[in-house]
C-alpha cells in the first residue's frame, strides 16, 4: 500500500514538474501579457490526448483578468461546442474570418464579466475565454474583452490550421 | 463654437504631449540604438543558430541593417500610417500583404513546416510573409516575443523601410533599416514614431524617410517574387521555386529581351499591379486626385472571399477579366480522314457532316500578362481550360474541364499547372516545398506566347445543327484538393473566375466566313500564335506553315521569317533558316531579334568573327538580355578572350545571379586567371544548382502512377471522349 502511494505521489511530482515546463502550444506568454496588459502565469491542463487547456492569467491588487484557451479534438464538433454555448449570458455572433467558423458571446458571473468565442478548425473545436473581475479597477469594458476574444481566438485558429 | 475651441486645445495638448515624449524618448535617457542592443542580446541569448551564429536570418534572405535582432515596436502599425494616409491603410487593409502571414491558407502549409522540422525552417517562408517576425528575432523555439504583428502581415513600415535590395535572388533579398518616418535636417533616419503635426510640418522629410526610387522598380518586387529553396532548407540542394521577376524580364513589357514574339511598352510590376486611380479617402499620398493602388490587384480571390473582404474581391475579379491578359481563338478544326487545317476559323468557308470526328484546335494566348500563366506557386492553383459543344437544343455533345459535384476539377481538363514531387514520386501536397525533389509536369504559357489546346468529339448522327463550340479559361484560387486540406471538405465554394472565353457557332452543312467579334485578334496573330503553340509541341513543320500563312499576311513583317528561321534551327534545318533569316534582315537589317539567330547560325557555319559582331549588336540594343548575353559570353570563351567571355558571364551574373553557365564559366574563368577563391565560390554554386540527374526517376515514378497527368505531360496530346485503339481504361487526356 505504502509503495502505491509513493508511486501516486511520484506521477503526480512529475505531473507538477512537467506543468510548470510546459508552454501553451497555440499561444506564448508574451502575446497573452500584450493582450492582458501586464505579466502572466500560465497553466498548462491536458486531461486526455483529444483535449488541452491554457489558462493565462494577470493579478495585480485586487484585478484579475484570465485568458483561457481551450482546444479539443472532435468528431462533432457541433454537438461537442454545446457545452460551452450553454455557458453564454447573451446571444452568439457570428465572427468572420476565425477558423472554419466562430462565433462569441458573452460569459458574465457573479464576480466577473467575460467573453468567449466557439470555433472550429477542421476536426478541432477552440474556445477562447477573456474574464475579468467584476471588482477590478478601472472596470474593463467589454469592448476590450470582445477585442482580446477575437484576436487571441485568431491567433489560436491560425496555430490550428 | 465653444466644443470647436475645446476640440482645437485638445488636439493642440495632445500633439504637444506627443512631441515632448518624441523628444524624451530621442534626446534623453535610452537611445533607440541601446533599446535595440538590448532587445537583441536578449533574444540572442535563447535564440536557435542552427544556421551559422552570423546568418540569424537563414534560410531566408531577409537582412537589416546592423545584422542584429530588431524590436518588432520598432515598426509603427498602420493604424498610425493611416492618420494621414486613409485611402492607403483602407486598401491595404484588404489586401494580400497585410493578410500574408494570417490566412488560413498560409498558415496551414507553414505550419507543416514549423511541427516536422522546426520552426527557425519557417524563416525561409516568412522572411517575405512576416519580415518583422523574422527580424524581430520571433521564430526560435518557445520564443517570448508578442506576436500582434502578426495580423499586419506587410505592414506600412516594413516596404517603407527597405533601404536597398541585395540582388534578384528572391527570398526576401531585400535590406531593412530601422523603420523611421521622418529624416533630420541632415537627412539622418529618425526612428520610431513622430507627431503627425511634425511630418505634416516636414513632408520633404518624411518623404526622404519611406521612400526610395527602387520602390518604383520591378527589381523591388523581385526580393519577394521570386523564390528559391535553398538547401538550408531542404537538405538537398538549391531548387528554383518560381521566377515571376524573371518571367517579366523576358517578357516583352520589360523591353530586355530581344526574342520575345511581340513587342510591348515597358511595363513594371507596379504598372499593372498598383495602377494610380481616383482616391475615395482622404490620402495625403494622393497626386491629382489619384493614388498608386495599394490593393496589388492580382489573381488571389480567396483571400478576400474568407475574409469577407467584398471589394477587394470584386476588384480582383475585374482585374482576372478585364480581358486583355488572355485571348482565346477558337482557331481551327480538322476532319478524320482528312488531314486539311480549317484555318483560321471565321475567315475561311467549309463544310460539316453529321458522324465526322472532329479535332478543334483552341489556341490561348498570354497576350498581355507580363509573367507567366499561371505564376508563383501554380501547384496551389487552379487556371484551366473548359471546352464545350452543345447542340441547337442545349444538349451537351462534349464537355472538359468542369467542376464535379464535390468542387473538384476534371481530371481530364487542359490545366496550367504543375506537379512537384518528392522522393517518393508523390505529389508534394500542402505546398511541403522542401520535400520537392522534381516537377514531374509544368504546364504554364510564358508572357507573350500560346498553348495549343487539342479536343476531339463526334458530330453525332442525329445532331440538331447548329453547334456551339466554347473555350474558357478559368481560374480558381485554390485548388479544390487544397481547400480540402486547409478547411476540410465543408467549406463554402470557393470563386472560379473565367478570365476570358470564346463561341463560335457552326452549321450542319455549308458555313461561311464571318466578322470577327471585337477582341479576336487579326488573322496573321492567330496564325502567328498557333505557329508559337505548334513551336512548343515541337512540331516543327506545322509550325513553318503557320509562320508561312504569317508572312503571307504581312510580307513586311520580318519577326515572322525570323519565326520561320528559329524553328528551322531547332529542327536542325540550317540551310532553309538561313534563307529565312536573311529574308528577315533584308525587311530589318539591324533587328537583334533576327541578329541573335543569325549569331547562332553563323557559329555553327565556323564564322565567329561575323557571329561575334552579331551578338555584340544585339546586346548593344538589349544590354540585359540573357540570352545574348550568355551566347556572346559562349562565344569569346571558344575564341579564347578570357577577359572578354569573364566580363559578360559577370555581367549574365548580374541580371540572373543563378544562370548556370556562368556559374561554370566563371568558376573556369576564375581558375584560369589565378582567382582560386573566387572559382570555387562559382564551383560550389554550380554545384549546389545544377540539375539532379537522379530528378527524373521521382517524375517517372509519379507519372507511372498518374496516366492522367502523363499524358498532359507530353506536349502534343488530345483531350477526347472517345476511347482510343488499344487503351480502353482511357479516358483522360490523350
Amino acid at each position: 500500500v505504502r509503495l502505491k502511494w509513493l508511486s501516486i505521489a511520484g506521477v503526480l511530482l512529475l505531473c507538477a514538474v512537467c506543468g510548470a515546463e510546459s508552454r501553451c502550444p497555440w499561444l506564448n506568454d508574451a502575446t497573452a501579457a500584450g493582450v492582458l496588459n501586464g505579466p502572466v502565469t500560465l497553466e498548462v491542463n491536458g486531461s486526455a490526448e483529444t483535449e488541452k487547456m491554457c489558462v493565462f492569467r494577470y493579478r495585480t491588487g485586487t484585478s484579475t483578468l484570465s485568458l483561457q484557451i481551450v482546444v479539443r479534438e472532435s468528431r462533432d464538433t457541433a454537438k461537442d461546442a454545446k457545452f460551452y454555448q450553454a455557458q453564454c449570458t447573451s446571444s452568439t455572433v457570428p465572427l468572420r474570418a476565425i477558423g472554419n467558423e466562430a462565433a462569441s458571446c458573452a460569459i458574465d458571473a457573479s464576480n466577473s464579466r467575460g467573453e468567449q468565442v466557439i470555433g472550429r478548425v477542421r476536426d478541432q473545436l477552440f474556445v477562447v475565454a477573456v474574464r475579468a473581475g467584476r471588482r477590478n479597477t478601472p472596470p474593463v469594458k467589454r469592448e476590450m474583452l470582445q477585442e482580446s476574444a477575437e484576436s487571441v481566438s485568431e491567433s489560436v485558429a491560425g496555430a490550428l490550421f | 463654437v465653444k466644443i470647436a475651441i475645446l476640440r482645437g486645445v485638445l488636439v493642440a495638448s495632445v500633439a504637444a504631449a506627443s512631441l515632448c515624449s518624441f523628444l524624451a524618448t530621442t534626446q534623453a535617457g535610452s537611445s533607440p540604438e541601446s533599446e535595440r542592443k538590448e532587445y537583441a542580446d536578449k533574444i540572442a541569448a535563447t535564440y536557435n543558430y542552427r544556421f551559422g551564429k552570423d546568418k540569424p536570418f537563414l534560410p531566408g534572405n531577409a537582412a537589416i541593417e546592423g545584422n542584429s535582432f530588431v524590436q518588432p515596436g520598432a515598426f509603427p502599425d498602420a493604424t498610425y500610417c493611416g492618420h494621414c494616409h486613409q485611402e492607403a491603410y483602407h486598401q491595404w487593409r484588404q489586401a494580400l500583404h497585410s493578410n500574408a502571414f494570417r490566412t488560413p491558407f498560409y498558415r496551414t502549409s507553414v505550419n507543416i513546416l514549423i511541427r516536422t522540422k522546426g520552426i527557425e525552417f519557417s524563416r525561409h517562408c516568412d522572411s517575405c510573409h512576416n519580415p518583422i517576425a523574422v527580424l524581430g528575432g520571433s521564430l526560435t523555439q518557445n520564443s517570448q516575443v508578442n506576436r500582434r504583428f502578426d495580423r499586419d502581415g506587410l505592414t506600412c513600415t516594413t516596404c517603407h523601410s527597405i533601404q536597398s535590395l541585395q540582388s534578384t535572388n528572391g527570398n526576401g533579398g531585400f535590406v531593412m533599416g530601422v523603420p523611421a518616418v521622418m529624416v533630420d535636417e541632415k537627412g539622418n533616419r529618425i526612428p520610431g514614431k513622430v507627431p503627425d503635426s511634425e511630418i505634416l510640418k516636414h513632408t520633404d522629410r518624411h518623404s526622404q524617410a519611406v521612400m526610395k526610387s527602387f520602390y518604383r522598380t520591378p527589381e523591388f518586387c523581385a526580393a519577394c517574387h521570386k523564390a528559391n529553396l535553398p538547401n538550408t532548407l531542404n537538405d538537398y540542394k538549391f531548387i528554383r521555386a518560381f521566377t515571376t521577376y524573371d518571367e517579366w524580364q523576358n517578357s516583352k513589357f520589360s523591353q530586355r529581351n530581344p526574342l520575345t514574339f511581340y513587342q510591348g511598352d515597358f511595363t513594371t510590376c507596379q504598372g499593372c499591379h498598383m495602377k494610380r486611380s481616383p482616391n475615395a479617402l482622404p490620402d495625403y499620398g494622393a497626386k491629382n486626385g489619384t493614388f498608386a493602388s495599394h490593393r496589388w490587384l492580382a489573381g488571389n480571390t480567396a483571400v478576400p472571399f474568407y475574409y469577407g473582404f467584398d471589394e477587394q474581391l470584386q476588384k480582383t475579379i475585374e482585374f482576372l477579366k478585364s480581358g486583355t491578359f488572355l485571348n482565346v481563338d477558337i482557331f481551327a478544326l480538322k476532319k478524320a480522314g482528312d488531314g486539311k487545317l480549317i484555318a483560321p476559323l471565321g475567315s475561311v468557308p467549309f463544310q460539316l457532316e453529321p458522324n465526322n470526328l472532329i479535332e478543334v484546335l483552341i489556341v490561348i494566348q498570354n497576350k498581355n500578362i507580363g509573367h507567366s500563366l499561371i505564376p508563383e506557386v501554380r501547384d496551389l492553383y487552379e487556371a484551366s481550360v473548359e471546352f464545350m459543344v452543345r447542340d441547337a437544343s442545349g444538349k451537351e455533345l462534349s464537355h472538359s474541364g468542369f467542376l464535379k459535384p464535390d468542387g473538384s476539377l476534371d481530371e481530364r481538363a487542359h490545366s496550367f499547372t504543375n506537379r512537384p514531387v518528392n522522393l517518393d514520386g508523390e505529389f508534394v501536397d500542402n505546398h511541403k516545398v522542401w520535400t520537392i525533389h522534381s516537377v514531374a509536369y509544368d504546364n504554364s504559357v510564358q508572357a507573350g506566347r500560346s498553348a495549343l489546346v487539342r479536343y476531339q468529339f463526334r458530330v453525332p448522327a442525329d445532331v440538331k445543327g447548329p453547334m456551339t463550340i466554347t473555350a474558357k479559361v478559368n481560374y480558381r484560387h485554390f485548388r479544390q484538393s487544397y481547400l480540402d486540406n486547409v478547411f476540410g471538405k465543408d467549406h463554402p465554394a470557393y470563386p472560379v473566375v473565367e478570365i476570358a472565353s470564346r463561341s463560335r457557332t457552326v452549321n450542319i452543312g455549308e458555313n461561311q466566313p464571318v466578322p470577327p467579334a471585337p477582341a479576336d485578334n487579326l488573322d496573321w496573330m492567330r496564325w502567328n500564335n498557333v505557329g508559337i503553340g505548334f513551336l512548343d509541341q515541337l512540331q516543327y513543320s506545322d509550325a513553318i506553315y503557320a509562320f508561312g500563312e504569317v508572312v503571307k499576311l504581312r510580307p513586311d513583317y520580318a519577326d515572322g521569317y525570323t519565326s520561320i528561321a528559329l524553328t528551322d534551327i531547332q529542327w536542325e534545318k540550317y540551310g532553309s533558316a538561313r534563307a529565312a533569316i536573311e529574308k528577315a534582315l533584308s525587311l530589318s537589317p539591324k533587328n537583334a531579334r533576327a541578329l541573335y539567330y543569325t549569331a547562332l547560325l553563323e557559329r555553327r557555319a565556323g564564322h565567329s568573327e561575323a557571329e561575334l559582331a552579331d551578338l555584340k549588336e544585339v546586346v548593344r540594343q538589349y544590354p540585359q538580355s540573357r540570352d545574348a548575353l550568355l551566347q556572346l559570353g559562349i562565344s569569346y570563351y571558344q575564341q579564347h578572350q578570357d577577359d572578354n567571355a569573364m566580363h559578360v558571364f559577370q555581367a549574365l551574373q548580374a541580371v540572373d545571379p543563378d544562370d548556370l553557365a556562368a556559374h561554370y564559366n566563371l568558376s573556369v574563368l576564375y581558375h584560369r586567371m589565378g582567382m582560386t577563391e573566387k572559382a570555387a565560390e562559382q564551383q560550389a554554386m554550380f554545384t549546389n544548382k545544377r540539375f539532379d540527374p537522379g530528378a527524373p526517376t521521382y517524375s517517372l515514378d509519379f507519372l507511372r502512377h498518374h496516366p492522367e497527368i502523363s499524358n498532359e505531360s507530353i506536349p502534343w496530346h488530345m483531350h477526347t471522349d472517345l476511347p482510343h485503339d488499344g487503351d480502353n481504361a482511357s479516358r483522360g487526356a490523350q
